[in-house]
Protein backbone atom coordinates (compact mmCIF):
# COMPACT_ATOMS: atom_id res chain seq x y z
CA UNK A 1 0.00 0.00 0.00
CA UNK A 2 1.16 3.31 -0.71
CA UNK A 3 2.79 5.54 1.98
CA UNK A 4 0.77 9.02 2.93
CA UNK A 5 2.69 12.21 1.87
CA UNK A 6 0.28 14.76 3.14
CA UNK A 7 -2.63 14.47 4.85
CA UNK A 8 -4.94 17.52 5.85
CA UNK A 9 -7.93 17.15 8.47
CA UNK A 10 -10.25 20.05 8.30
CA UNK A 11 -7.98 23.08 8.13
CA UNK A 12 -9.76 26.18 8.37
CA UNK A 13 -7.87 29.73 8.07
CA UNK A 14 -9.47 33.00 6.21
CA UNK A 15 -11.34 32.05 3.33
CA UNK A 16 -10.46 28.37 4.06
CA UNK A 17 -13.21 26.17 5.58
CA UNK A 18 -12.64 22.88 6.97
CA UNK A 19 -10.46 21.27 4.13
CA UNK A 20 -9.43 18.12 4.19
CA UNK A 21 -7.23 16.15 1.33
CA UNK A 22 -4.34 13.58 1.32
CA UNK A 23 -1.76 12.55 -1.37
CA UNK A 24 0.50 10.26 -1.59
CA UNK A 25 4.40 9.90 -1.34
CA UNK A 26 5.81 11.36 -4.78
CA UNK A 27 2.21 12.41 -5.98
CA UNK A 28 1.34 15.66 -7.60
CA UNK A 29 -1.66 17.40 -6.53
CA UNK A 30 -3.02 19.86 -8.81
CA UNK A 31 -5.41 22.67 -6.61
CA UNK A 32 -7.82 23.83 -9.23
CA UNK A 33 -10.13 27.29 -8.86
CA UNK A 34 -10.83 30.45 -9.79
CA UNK A 35 -8.90 33.61 -8.64
CA UNK A 36 -10.09 34.32 -5.10
CA UNK A 37 -10.97 30.57 -4.42
CA UNK A 38 -8.30 30.25 -1.39
CA UNK A 39 -5.50 28.60 -3.29
CA UNK A 40 -2.81 30.14 -2.54
CA UNK A 41 -4.41 31.11 1.14
CA UNK A 42 -4.28 26.83 1.15
CA UNK A 43 -0.37 26.66 0.46
CA UNK A 44 0.39 29.30 2.40
CA UNK A 45 -1.55 27.92 5.63
CA UNK A 46 0.37 24.40 4.57
CA UNK A 47 3.82 26.10 4.22
CA UNK A 48 3.03 28.02 8.05
CA UNK A 49 3.11 31.30 6.25
CA UNK A 50 -0.30 31.74 7.49
CA UNK A 51 -1.19 29.94 10.89
CA UNK A 52 -4.11 27.51 10.69
CA UNK A 53 -7.53 28.52 13.08
CA UNK A 54 -8.25 25.00 13.32
CA UNK A 55 -7.72 21.44 11.93
CA UNK A 56 -4.47 19.33 11.49
CA UNK A 57 -1.68 19.05 8.84
CA UNK A 58 0.38 15.66 8.62
CA UNK A 59 3.36 15.53 6.52
CA UNK A 60 5.14 11.54 5.98
CA UNK A 61 3.20 10.86 9.60
CA UNK A 62 4.49 14.48 11.42
CA UNK A 63 1.87 16.65 12.55
CA UNK A 64 3.64 19.87 11.20
CA UNK A 65 0.60 21.95 12.07
CA UNK A 66 1.90 24.18 14.80
CA UNK A 67 5.53 24.34 13.27
CA UNK A 68 7.64 27.56 12.21
CA UNK A 69 7.49 27.42 8.37
CA UNK A 70 11.20 27.08 8.88
CA UNK A 71 10.97 23.79 10.44
CA UNK A 72 8.15 22.03 8.28
CA UNK A 73 10.85 20.69 5.27
CA UNK A 74 8.88 22.34 3.20
CA UNK A 75 10.21 23.86 -0.83
CA UNK A 76 7.69 26.32 -1.73
CA UNK A 77 8.34 28.20 -5.58
CA UNK A 78 6.30 31.02 -5.56
CA UNK A 79 3.53 32.81 -8.60
CA UNK A 80 6.96 35.14 -8.85
CA UNK A 81 9.29 32.52 -8.26
CA UNK A 82 10.79 34.88 -5.40
CA UNK A 83 14.44 34.56 -6.71
CA UNK A 84 16.96 36.76 -4.33
CA UNK A 85 17.93 39.29 -6.89
CA UNK A 86 21.32 40.28 -4.55
CA UNK A 87 22.04 36.73 -5.09
CA UNK A 88 23.67 34.87 -8.11
CA UNK A 89 22.26 31.59 -9.45
CA UNK A 90 24.81 29.71 -7.65
CA UNK A 91 24.42 31.56 -3.98
CA UNK A 92 20.11 31.35 -5.05
CA UNK A 93 20.44 27.41 -4.95
CA UNK A 94 23.51 27.27 -2.35
CA UNK A 95 20.66 29.46 0.30
CA UNK A 96 19.04 27.12 1.45
CA UNK A 97 21.20 24.55 2.38
CA UNK A 98 23.80 27.67 4.05
CA UNK A 99 20.63 28.68 6.15
CA UNK A 100 20.48 24.50 7.46
CA UNK A 101 24.01 24.68 7.95
CA UNK A 102 24.05 21.26 5.13
CA UNK A 103 27.71 20.16 4.64
CA UNK A 104 29.17 20.08 0.88
CA UNK A 105 27.13 22.86 0.07
CA UNK A 106 29.59 23.48 -3.08
CA UNK A 107 29.20 19.75 -4.46
CA UNK A 108 25.49 19.63 -3.97
CA UNK A 109 24.91 22.98 -5.74
CA UNK A 110 27.03 21.72 -8.51
CA UNK A 111 25.53 18.72 -9.03
CA UNK A 112 22.01 20.24 -9.44
CA UNK A 113 23.45 22.90 -11.71
CA UNK A 114 24.61 20.55 -13.88
CA UNK A 115 21.02 18.05 -13.38
CA UNK A 116 19.33 21.43 -14.36
CA UNK A 117 21.74 22.24 -17.22
CA UNK A 118 22.29 25.94 -15.55
CA UNK A 119 26.02 25.52 -14.96
CA UNK A 120 26.70 28.32 -17.57
CA UNK A 121 24.67 31.02 -15.30
CA UNK A 122 26.02 30.29 -12.31
CA UNK A 123 27.68 33.30 -11.62
CA UNK A 124 25.00 35.56 -13.12
CA UNK A 125 22.04 37.90 -10.98
CA UNK A 126 18.30 36.88 -11.82
CA UNK A 127 18.03 40.40 -13.44
CA UNK A 128 20.56 38.60 -16.02
CA UNK A 129 18.86 35.53 -16.88
CA UNK A 130 15.44 34.56 -19.00
CA UNK A 131 12.42 33.06 -17.89
CA UNK A 132 13.00 29.80 -18.75
CA UNK A 133 16.27 30.20 -16.77
CA UNK A 134 14.67 31.81 -14.08
CA UNK A 135 12.13 28.69 -13.66
CA UNK A 136 15.20 26.06 -13.38
CA UNK A 137 17.02 28.47 -10.86
CA UNK A 138 13.40 28.14 -8.64
CA UNK A 139 13.52 24.47 -9.22
CA UNK A 140 16.97 23.75 -8.56
CA UNK A 141 16.79 25.44 -5.69
CA UNK A 142 13.37 24.16 -4.53
CA UNK A 143 15.09 20.70 -4.85
CA UNK A 144 18.40 21.08 -2.91
CA UNK A 145 17.31 20.31 0.28
CA UNK A 146 15.36 17.44 -0.45
CA UNK A 147 11.87 18.40 0.70
CA UNK A 148 8.92 15.99 2.06
CA UNK A 149 6.75 18.51 0.41
CA UNK A 150 6.86 20.51 -2.80
CA UNK A 151 4.44 23.51 -3.05
CA UNK A 152 4.03 25.45 -6.27
CA UNK A 153 2.04 28.48 -7.04
CA UNK A 154 1.12 29.04 -10.51
CA UNK A 155 5.04 29.07 -11.19
CA UNK A 156 3.92 29.42 -15.49
CA UNK A 157 1.54 31.95 -15.24
CA UNK A 158 4.09 34.62 -16.59
CA UNK A 159 5.17 32.34 -19.36
CA UNK A 160 2.87 32.73 -22.99
CA UNK A 161 1.32 29.82 -24.31
CA UNK A 162 3.94 28.04 -26.21
CA UNK A 163 7.03 28.47 -24.06
CA UNK A 164 4.59 28.21 -20.68
CA UNK A 165 3.96 24.10 -22.10
CA UNK A 166 7.30 23.59 -23.04
CA UNK A 167 8.55 24.62 -19.42
CA UNK A 168 5.19 23.11 -17.90
CA UNK A 169 6.61 19.27 -19.63
CA UNK A 170 10.38 20.12 -18.65
CA UNK A 171 9.39 20.99 -14.97
CA UNK A 172 7.15 18.26 -14.31
CA UNK A 173 9.68 15.85 -15.63
CA UNK A 174 12.34 16.68 -13.84
CA UNK A 175 9.70 17.01 -10.27
CA UNK A 176 8.85 13.68 -11.48
CA UNK A 177 11.96 12.00 -11.36
CA UNK A 178 12.67 13.32 -7.79
CA UNK A 179 9.64 11.61 -6.49
CA UNK A 180 8.55 14.50 -4.02
CA UNK A 181 5.48 15.36 -3.14
CA UNK A 182 3.68 17.99 -4.39
CA UNK A 183 0.89 20.34 -4.41
CA UNK A 184 0.56 22.57 -7.24
CA UNK A 185 -2.08 25.67 -8.02
CA UNK A 186 -3.22 26.93 -11.16
CA UNK A 187 -6.13 28.22 -12.68
CA UNK A 188 -6.29 26.61 -15.81
CA UNK A 189 -8.24 23.45 -16.15
CA UNK A 190 -5.60 21.73 -19.02
CA UNK A 191 -2.45 22.39 -16.82
CA UNK A 192 -4.46 20.32 -13.87
CA UNK A 193 -5.02 17.14 -16.38
CA UNK A 194 -1.72 17.76 -17.77
CA UNK A 195 0.32 18.00 -14.45
CA UNK A 196 -1.64 16.22 -11.87
CA UNK A 197 -1.84 12.34 -10.10
CA UNK A 198 -5.06 13.88 -8.27
CA UNK A 199 -7.39 17.15 -8.86
CA UNK A 200 -8.82 19.06 -6.11
CA UNK A 201 -11.11 21.89 -7.25
CA UNK A 202 -11.70 24.66 -4.41
CA UNK A 203 -14.34 27.45 -4.59
CA UNK A 204 -14.94 29.19 -1.71
CA UNK A 205 -12.29 28.40 0.30
CA UNK A 206 -14.18 24.83 0.24
CA UNK A 207 -12.86 21.69 -1.78
CA UNK A 208 -15.51 20.47 -4.44
CA UNK A 209 -14.63 17.21 -5.14
CA UNK A 210 -11.41 15.03 -6.20
CA UNK A 211 -10.65 13.63 -8.73
CA UNK A 212 -7.90 10.16 -8.93
CA UNK A 213 -5.77 10.34 -12.53
CA UNK A 214 -5.39 6.94 -13.45
CA UNK A 215 -2.30 6.07 -13.82
CA UNK A 216 -0.39 2.64 -15.21
CA UNK A 217 2.53 1.13 -13.85
CA UNK A 218 4.56 -1.75 -15.33
CA UNK A 219 7.84 -3.43 -13.88
CA UNK A 220 10.49 -3.35 -16.49
CA UNK A 221 12.59 -6.35 -17.32
CA UNK A 222 15.64 -5.06 -18.85
CA UNK A 223 16.66 -1.41 -19.64
CA UNK A 224 18.98 -0.79 -22.91
CA UNK A 225 20.07 2.28 -23.46
CA UNK A 226 20.16 3.98 -27.09
CA UNK A 227 21.57 7.41 -26.51
CA UNK A 228 22.77 9.45 -23.36
CA UNK A 229 18.40 10.63 -23.23
CA UNK A 230 16.59 7.43 -24.57
CA UNK A 231 16.13 4.28 -23.22
CA UNK A 232 14.52 1.65 -24.91
CA UNK A 233 12.32 -0.53 -22.33
CA UNK A 234 11.32 -3.86 -22.53
CA UNK A 235 8.13 -4.75 -20.20
CA UNK A 236 7.70 -8.19 -20.96
CA UNK A 237 5.13 -8.40 -23.50
CA UNK A 238 6.78 -4.78 -25.46
CA UNK A 239 8.75 -2.74 -25.54
CA UNK A 240 8.68 0.90 -24.75
CA UNK A 241 11.14 4.16 -25.64
CA UNK A 242 11.45 6.41 -23.12
CA UNK A 243 13.82 8.99 -21.69
CA UNK A 244 16.03 7.84 -19.64
CA UNK A 245 15.72 7.85 -15.86
CA UNK A 246 17.25 10.49 -13.97
CA UNK A 247 18.49 8.22 -11.07
CA UNK A 248 20.42 5.08 -11.43
CA UNK A 249 18.65 2.03 -9.92
CA UNK A 250 18.73 -1.60 -9.82
CA UNK A 251 15.30 -2.09 -10.57
CA UNK A 252 12.61 0.17 -12.37
CA UNK A 253 9.29 0.65 -13.51
CA UNK A 254 7.27 2.89 -16.26
CA UNK A 255 4.51 4.97 -15.63
CA UNK A 256 2.34 6.52 -17.86
CA UNK A 257 -1.23 7.83 -17.56
CA UNK A 258 -4.26 6.66 -18.64
CA UNK A 259 -5.06 9.75 -20.63
CA UNK A 260 -2.08 9.62 -22.04
CA UNK A 261 -2.81 6.66 -24.27
CA UNK A 262 -3.83 7.17 -27.99
CA UNK A 263 -6.28 4.53 -29.37
CA UNK A 264 -7.22 3.38 -33.19
CA UNK A 265 -8.74 0.74 -34.80
CA UNK A 266 -5.73 0.50 -37.81
CA UNK A 267 -2.51 0.01 -37.39
CA UNK A 268 -0.50 2.43 -38.34
CA UNK A 269 0.65 2.51 -42.76
CA UNK A 270 4.35 3.44 -41.20
CA UNK A 271 6.11 1.89 -38.54
CA UNK A 272 5.66 4.12 -35.17
CA UNK A 273 7.32 4.56 -32.20
CA UNK A 274 5.85 3.40 -29.20
CA UNK A 275 2.49 2.08 -30.79
CA UNK A 276 1.27 -1.94 -29.96
CA UNK A 277 -1.60 -3.59 -30.64
CA UNK A 278 -4.17 -4.47 -27.99
CA UNK A 279 -7.13 -5.91 -26.92
CA UNK A 280 -10.50 -4.63 -24.81
CA UNK A 281 -11.07 -6.56 -21.99
CA UNK A 282 -13.85 -4.52 -20.47
CA UNK A 283 -14.83 -0.76 -20.60
CA UNK A 284 -16.78 1.65 -18.34
CA UNK A 285 -18.72 5.00 -18.91
CA UNK A 286 -17.36 8.05 -16.80
CA UNK A 287 -18.98 11.34 -17.82
CA UNK A 288 -18.66 11.81 -21.72
CA UNK A 289 -15.58 9.40 -21.65
CA UNK A 290 -14.66 5.80 -21.63
CA UNK A 291 -12.30 3.75 -19.11
CA UNK A 292 -11.47 0.60 -21.21
CA UNK A 293 -9.44 -1.97 -20.30
CA UNK A 294 -7.06 -3.51 -22.13
CA UNK A 295 -4.41 -6.68 -22.80
CA UNK A 296 -1.64 -5.78 -24.27
CA UNK A 297 0.48 -8.37 -25.12
CA UNK A 298 -0.28 -9.90 -21.52
CA UNK A 299 -0.34 -7.09 -19.69
CA UNK A 300 -3.31 -5.10 -18.21
CA UNK A 301 -3.47 -1.59 -19.23
CA UNK A 302 -6.27 1.16 -18.69
CA UNK A 303 -6.87 3.84 -21.28
CA UNK A 304 -9.04 7.01 -20.50
CA UNK A 305 -10.31 8.36 -24.07
CA UNK A 306 -13.35 10.73 -24.75
CA UNK A 307 -16.37 8.88 -25.82
CA UNK A 308 -16.37 10.27 -28.93
CA UNK A 309 -12.89 8.57 -30.03
CA UNK A 310 -14.59 5.13 -28.73
CA UNK A 311 -17.27 5.32 -30.70
CA UNK A 312 -15.40 5.47 -33.36
CA UNK A 313 -13.72 1.88 -32.90
CA UNK A 314 -15.05 -1.32 -34.33
CA UNK A 315 -14.47 -4.64 -32.95
CA UNK A 316 -12.04 -5.82 -29.77
CA UNK A 317 -8.60 -5.33 -31.16
CA UNK A 318 -6.95 -2.07 -31.58
CA UNK A 319 -3.86 -0.30 -31.62
CA UNK A 320 -2.52 2.12 -28.75
CA UNK A 321 0.54 4.40 -29.02
CA UNK A 322 1.77 6.35 -26.05
CA UNK A 323 4.18 9.47 -26.70
CA UNK A 324 7.71 9.06 -25.55
CA UNK A 325 7.49 12.24 -23.56
CA UNK A 326 4.50 10.50 -21.61
CA UNK A 327 6.46 8.02 -20.13
CA UNK A 328 7.90 7.99 -16.90
CA UNK A 329 11.01 5.14 -15.60
CA UNK A 330 10.83 5.10 -12.11
CA UNK A 331 12.81 3.57 -9.34
CA UNK A 332 10.63 0.31 -8.03
CA UNK A 333 11.08 0.30 -4.62
CA UNK A 334 7.96 -2.16 -3.09
CA UNK A 335 5.44 -0.24 -4.15
CA UNK A 336 4.14 -2.02 -7.01
CA UNK B 1 36.76 60.46 -21.51
CA UNK B 2 34.09 62.66 -22.72
CA UNK B 3 31.95 62.24 -19.67
CA UNK B 4 34.85 63.16 -17.97
CA UNK B 5 35.30 66.15 -20.57
CA UNK B 6 31.68 67.18 -20.00
CA UNK B 7 32.08 66.90 -16.40
CA UNK B 8 35.67 69.43 -16.16
CA UNK B 9 35.09 71.71 -19.20
CA UNK B 10 31.72 73.63 -17.29
CA UNK B 11 34.26 73.86 -14.06
CA UNK B 12 37.43 75.35 -16.03
CA UNK B 13 34.97 77.88 -18.23
CA UNK B 14 33.95 79.03 -14.11
CA UNK B 15 37.42 79.06 -12.70
CA UNK B 16 38.19 81.29 -16.20
CA UNK B 17 35.18 83.54 -16.13
CA UNK B 18 36.15 83.81 -12.23
CA UNK B 19 39.53 84.78 -13.02
CA UNK B 20 38.97 87.54 -15.81
CA UNK B 21 35.63 89.14 -13.63
CA UNK B 22 37.60 89.48 -10.23
CA UNK B 23 40.52 91.01 -12.66
CA UNK B 24 37.95 93.65 -13.83
CA UNK B 25 39.16 97.40 -12.68
CA UNK B 26 35.83 98.02 -11.41
CA UNK B 27 36.17 94.83 -9.06
CA UNK B 28 38.10 95.74 -5.42
CA UNK B 29 40.03 92.42 -4.83
CA UNK B 30 39.97 92.46 -1.06
CA UNK B 31 36.18 92.02 -1.39
CA UNK B 32 36.27 89.43 -4.53
CA UNK B 33 39.98 87.97 -5.18
CA UNK B 34 40.77 86.44 -8.39
CA UNK B 35 40.77 82.57 -8.50
CA UNK B 36 44.66 82.26 -8.83
CA UNK B 37 45.02 84.70 -5.72
CA UNK B 38 43.12 82.03 -3.87
CA UNK B 39 44.45 78.91 -5.51
CA UNK B 40 48.13 80.90 -3.91
CA UNK B 41 46.77 81.65 -0.51
CA UNK B 42 45.10 77.95 -0.41
CA UNK B 43 49.13 76.55 -1.58
CA UNK B 44 50.41 78.89 1.60
CA UNK B 45 47.76 77.56 4.22
CA UNK B 46 48.42 74.21 3.23
CA UNK B 47 52.14 74.75 3.84
CA UNK B 48 51.19 76.63 7.27
CA UNK B 49 49.55 73.44 7.80
CA UNK B 50 46.88 75.28 9.80
CA UNK B 51 44.56 74.39 7.06
CA UNK B 52 45.50 71.12 6.92
CA UNK B 53 45.20 70.92 10.30
CA UNK B 54 41.10 72.22 10.95
CA UNK B 55 40.56 70.32 7.63
CA UNK B 56 41.08 66.89 9.22
CA UNK B 57 39.03 68.05 12.62
CA UNK B 58 35.80 68.84 10.07
CA UNK B 59 36.41 65.27 8.18
CA UNK B 60 36.44 63.33 11.58
CA UNK B 61 33.49 65.04 13.51
CA UNK B 62 31.42 64.92 10.01
CA UNK B 63 32.36 61.16 9.46
CA UNK B 64 31.57 60.15 12.90
CA UNK B 65 28.62 61.72 13.12
CA UNK B 66 27.70 60.98 9.69
CA UNK B 67 28.69 57.28 10.34
CA UNK B 68 26.84 57.13 13.85
CA UNK B 69 23.51 58.47 12.49
CA UNK B 70 23.60 55.80 9.66
CA UNK B 71 24.00 52.74 11.72
CA UNK B 72 21.58 54.20 14.00
CA UNK B 73 18.80 55.66 11.11
CA UNK B 74 19.84 51.84 9.29
CA UNK B 75 19.44 49.66 12.55
CA UNK B 76 16.06 51.89 13.74
CA UNK B 77 14.56 51.76 10.29
CA UNK B 78 14.66 47.93 10.06
CA UNK B 79 13.07 47.73 13.06
CA UNK B 80 10.47 49.48 12.02
CA UNK B 81 10.06 48.21 8.75
CA UNK B 82 9.50 44.74 10.15
CA UNK B 83 7.64 45.07 13.40
CA UNK B 84 4.59 47.29 13.12
CA UNK B 85 4.96 46.99 16.59
CA UNK B 86 8.04 49.20 16.94
CA UNK B 87 7.63 51.21 14.11
CA UNK B 88 3.59 52.90 16.02
CA UNK B 89 5.71 53.31 18.89
CA UNK B 90 8.76 55.24 17.55
CA UNK B 91 6.91 56.69 14.32
CA UNK B 92 4.74 59.49 16.64
CA UNK B 93 8.30 60.55 18.03
CA UNK B 94 9.89 60.89 14.22
CA UNK B 95 6.89 62.65 12.52
CA UNK B 96 7.82 65.22 16.21
CA UNK B 97 11.12 65.68 15.63
CA UNK B 98 12.08 65.65 12.24
CA UNK B 99 10.96 68.54 11.34
CA UNK B 100 13.40 70.92 13.58
CA UNK B 101 16.70 71.22 11.53
CA UNK B 102 19.82 69.89 12.57
CA UNK B 103 21.22 73.57 13.08
CA UNK B 104 18.45 74.05 15.77
CA UNK B 105 19.68 71.96 18.36
CA UNK B 106 23.48 73.64 17.97
CA UNK B 107 22.38 76.01 21.16
CA UNK B 108 21.13 73.21 23.39
CA UNK B 109 24.19 71.35 22.62
CA UNK B 110 26.37 74.07 23.16
CA UNK B 111 24.67 74.18 26.62
CA UNK B 112 24.78 70.57 27.00
CA UNK B 113 28.07 69.53 26.09
CA UNK B 114 29.95 73.03 26.10
CA UNK B 115 32.90 73.66 23.88
CA UNK B 116 33.88 70.02 22.67
CA UNK B 117 33.38 67.64 19.20
CA UNK B 118 30.29 66.10 20.52
CA UNK B 119 28.52 69.55 19.58
CA UNK B 120 29.23 69.04 15.81
CA UNK B 121 29.25 65.33 16.03
CA UNK B 122 25.88 64.92 17.37
CA UNK B 123 24.20 67.86 15.23
CA UNK B 124 25.42 65.65 12.05
CA UNK B 125 24.04 62.46 13.56
CA UNK B 126 20.88 64.29 14.55
CA UNK B 127 20.51 65.23 10.60
CA UNK B 128 21.96 62.00 8.78
CA UNK B 129 19.58 59.83 11.13
CA UNK B 130 16.02 60.81 9.83
CA UNK B 131 16.20 61.02 5.97
CA UNK B 132 18.19 57.79 6.64
CA UNK B 133 15.75 55.68 8.72
CA UNK B 134 12.78 56.83 6.29
CA UNK B 135 14.83 55.43 3.43
CA UNK B 136 15.50 52.47 5.29
CA UNK B 137 12.02 51.98 6.13
CA UNK B 138 11.14 52.33 3.03
CA UNK B 139 13.46 49.92 1.45
CA UNK B 140 12.31 47.58 3.85
CA UNK B 141 8.38 47.77 2.99
CA UNK B 142 9.63 47.78 -0.41
CA UNK B 143 10.54 44.23 -0.50
CA UNK B 144 7.98 41.47 -1.91
CA UNK B 145 6.71 39.65 0.79
CA UNK B 146 6.96 36.20 -1.78
CA UNK B 147 10.94 36.71 -1.04
CA UNK B 148 10.44 37.28 2.46
CA UNK B 149 7.99 34.21 2.57
CA UNK B 150 10.39 32.15 0.34
CA UNK B 151 13.37 32.54 2.59
CA UNK B 152 11.71 31.43 5.96
CA UNK B 153 10.43 28.35 3.99
CA UNK B 154 13.83 27.93 3.48
CA UNK B 155 14.76 27.73 6.99
CA UNK B 156 15.91 31.43 7.50
CA UNK B 157 15.36 32.56 11.15
CA UNK B 158 14.92 36.37 11.85
CA UNK B 159 18.56 37.10 12.51
CA UNK B 160 19.50 35.69 9.03
CA UNK B 161 16.37 37.00 7.22
CA UNK B 162 17.65 40.62 8.59
CA UNK B 163 21.14 39.30 7.36
CA UNK B 164 21.10 38.05 4.03
CA UNK B 165 17.82 38.87 3.08
CA UNK B 166 16.52 42.64 4.39
CA UNK B 167 19.24 44.59 4.34
CA UNK B 168 20.79 43.81 0.88
CA UNK B 169 17.45 44.51 -0.43
CA UNK B 170 16.89 47.64 1.28
CA UNK B 171 20.43 48.53 0.18
CA UNK B 172 19.15 50.53 -3.04
CA UNK B 173 16.77 52.90 -0.86
CA UNK B 174 19.36 52.99 1.85
CA UNK B 175 21.78 54.37 -0.74
CA UNK B 176 19.46 56.99 -1.44
CA UNK B 177 19.50 58.23 2.21
CA UNK B 178 23.02 58.09 2.18
CA UNK B 179 23.77 60.19 -1.07
CA UNK B 180 21.25 63.02 0.02
CA UNK B 181 22.99 63.33 3.97
CA UNK B 182 26.50 63.09 3.00
CA UNK B 183 26.11 66.75 1.37
CA UNK B 184 23.61 68.09 4.23
CA UNK B 185 25.86 66.11 6.92
CA UNK B 186 28.73 68.16 5.88
CA UNK B 187 27.06 71.76 6.06
CA UNK B 188 25.59 71.31 9.20
CA UNK B 189 29.27 70.23 10.65
CA UNK B 190 30.47 73.33 8.98
CA UNK B 191 27.92 75.33 10.43
CA UNK B 192 28.21 73.72 13.80
CA UNK B 193 32.04 75.05 13.80
CA UNK B 194 31.20 78.24 12.61
CA UNK B 195 28.93 78.71 15.54
CA UNK B 196 29.90 76.04 18.53
CA UNK B 197 33.80 75.86 17.99
CA UNK B 198 37.15 77.21 17.82
CA UNK B 199 38.22 75.09 15.06
CA UNK B 200 37.58 73.20 12.19
CA UNK B 201 36.78 74.44 8.71
CA UNK B 202 33.81 76.26 9.71
CA UNK B 203 35.76 78.11 12.22
CA UNK B 204 38.13 79.17 9.56
CA UNK B 205 35.40 80.86 7.61
CA UNK B 206 34.40 82.99 10.70
CA UNK B 207 38.08 84.00 11.74
CA UNK B 208 37.87 85.12 7.60
CA UNK B 209 34.62 87.12 8.01
CA UNK B 210 36.69 88.61 11.20
CA UNK B 211 39.41 89.91 9.44
CA UNK B 212 37.73 90.57 6.24
CA UNK B 213 40.64 87.92 4.88
CA UNK B 214 37.93 87.14 1.99
CA UNK B 215 40.72 85.01 -0.10
CA UNK B 216 41.21 82.78 2.81
CA UNK B 217 37.26 82.59 3.55
CA UNK B 218 37.46 81.69 -0.31
CA UNK B 219 40.26 78.63 -0.10
CA UNK B 220 38.25 77.48 2.67
CA UNK B 221 35.40 77.16 0.33
CA UNK B 222 37.51 75.42 -2.22
CA UNK B 223 38.76 72.66 0.05
CA UNK B 224 34.76 72.13 1.37
CA UNK B 225 33.71 71.96 -2.33
CA UNK B 226 36.60 69.01 -2.95
CA UNK B 227 35.39 67.64 0.08
CA UNK B 228 31.92 67.32 -1.25
CA UNK B 229 32.88 65.69 -4.57
CA UNK B 230 35.10 63.34 -2.65
CA UNK B 231 32.52 62.10 -0.31
CA UNK B 232 29.48 61.55 -3.34
CA UNK B 233 32.36 59.98 -4.96
CA UNK B 234 33.35 57.30 -2.51
CA UNK B 235 29.58 56.84 -1.75
CA UNK B 236 28.65 56.41 -5.12
CA UNK B 237 31.56 54.12 -5.45
CA UNK B 238 30.83 51.76 -2.68
CA UNK B 239 27.11 51.79 -4.00
CA UNK B 240 28.03 50.28 -7.23
CA UNK B 241 30.13 47.60 -5.41
CA UNK B 242 27.41 46.84 -2.84
CA UNK B 243 24.39 47.11 -5.67
CA UNK B 244 26.61 45.53 -8.53
CA UNK B 245 23.72 42.99 -8.79
CA UNK B 246 21.69 46.05 -10.16
CA UNK B 247 23.63 47.10 -13.15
Amino acid sequence: MAELGLRIEDLSCRILKNISMSLNKGEIGVVLGPNGAGKTTLLNTISGIYESESGKIFLNGENITNLPPEERNISYIFQNLALFPHLTVFENIAFPLKVKKEKNINETVEKFLRKLDIENIKYKYPLKISGGEKQRVAIARALVTSPSLLLMDEPFSSLDFEMRRFIRHEFMRIIKSFSITTLFVTHDPYEAEEVGDKIFRIENGKIKDENLKIKNRILVTSLKRISENTVLVDVGGFSLVAPAPEKNSDSYYIEFGAEDIHISCNKPPTPTLNTVSANVISYKDIDRRKIITLDVRGKKVVADVPAYIWDEIEGTRLFITIKYRDIYLKEAKNDL
Amino acid sequence: MARKLRFIIPILIFFIAWEIIARLPAVPEYLFPPFSVVLKRLYIEILRGSLMKNALLTIFRVSVGYFLGAISGITIGILSGISEKFNEAISPLVFLIYPIPAIGWIPVLMIWFGISNAVPIIAVLICAFFPIYLNTVRGVRSIDNSIINAAKTMGAKKAVLVKKVILPLAMPNIFTGLKLESGMSLRTGIVSEMLAIPSGLGFMLMKGESLIDVPLMFSVLLVIAIFSIIIDFVIRYIERKVLRWQN
